[in-house]
């Protein structure tokens, strides 16, 4: 998992942007990938597609001041995937950091 | 803010290590992370400086002249703070799973109520 990602899944889960509660797509995006190679960028690019495809990431058009914009939150029945995917990415960095 | 803050307490200093630990796996502007958080800048780089000095955070890179700072999670401190943010993370995906399940039970209550309602309307 790229690791701008799991910071984007962390905020979200820990700032509870779920179901209808949600947040500007561009600004979180934005303030996660910043920093980022343009590789990264691709990365995180691709699998933000995914996660959205999979119906994890809710993505909805809404109506904000004159004009529209794209919010995100995540999807509720799915919270329990999230956690795990979180879980898993965090004892796989854990072996790799034992191998060394 | 999140949950951390909301068990923890909502002071500043809070609000920084949420937001580091949210973070944990990039790399941070001191000035970027003032603006999310809505807090002044040189607060900011006063609690970053006392982190710093503490060891939590550690500076990474350098990107043009901004300076990126990253968690140190080699402090055993800091995977004190990782355990806690994990347990507030699993206490949120529980509150939702709880919620989720006390609107099923609602709506199959409602629709026995209506079943029922039908029967006896026929009879």
């Amino acid at each position: 998992m790229n690791n701008a990602i799991h910071a984007l899944l962390t905020t979200m889960l820990n700032k509870r942007y779920i179901g209808a509660k949600h947040t500007p797509e561009k600004k979180i995006l934005a303030a996660k990938t910043r920093y980022l190679d343009s590789n990264s960028k691709k990365e995180f690019q691709k699998e933000y597609k995914e996660l959205v495809n999979l119906g994890i990431i809710i993505r909805e058009r809404k109506r904000t001041g004159k004009a529209n914009d794209w919010h995100i939150s995540l999807q509720a029945r799915k919270l329990p995937f999230v956690y795990e995917l979180l879980q898993k990415d965090e004892d796989n960095n854990l072996q790799r950091n034992k191998g060394r | 803010m999140g949950a951390f803050c909301d068990i923890y307490g909502q002071s500043i200093r809070n609000k920084v290590l949420e937001y580091l630990l949210e973070n944990q796996k990039i790399d941070i502007a001191i000035g970027d992370m003032a603006k999310e958080i809505a807090i002044s800048k040189p607060k900011a780089y006063d609690l970053m400086s006392d982190f710093e000095a503490n060891d939590y955070v550690q500076k990474s890179r350098l990107v043009g002249k901004t300076q990126l700072y990253a968690l140190n999670t080699n402090n055993q401190r800091v995977q004190l703070f990782l355990q806690h943010f994990k347990q507030c993370l699993a206490l949120v995906a529980k509150e939702q799973e709880n919620l989720l399940a006390q609107k099923q039970k609602r709506k199959s209550v409602r629709s026995k109520q209506r079943k029922r309602a039908v029967t006896a309307h026929s009879k």
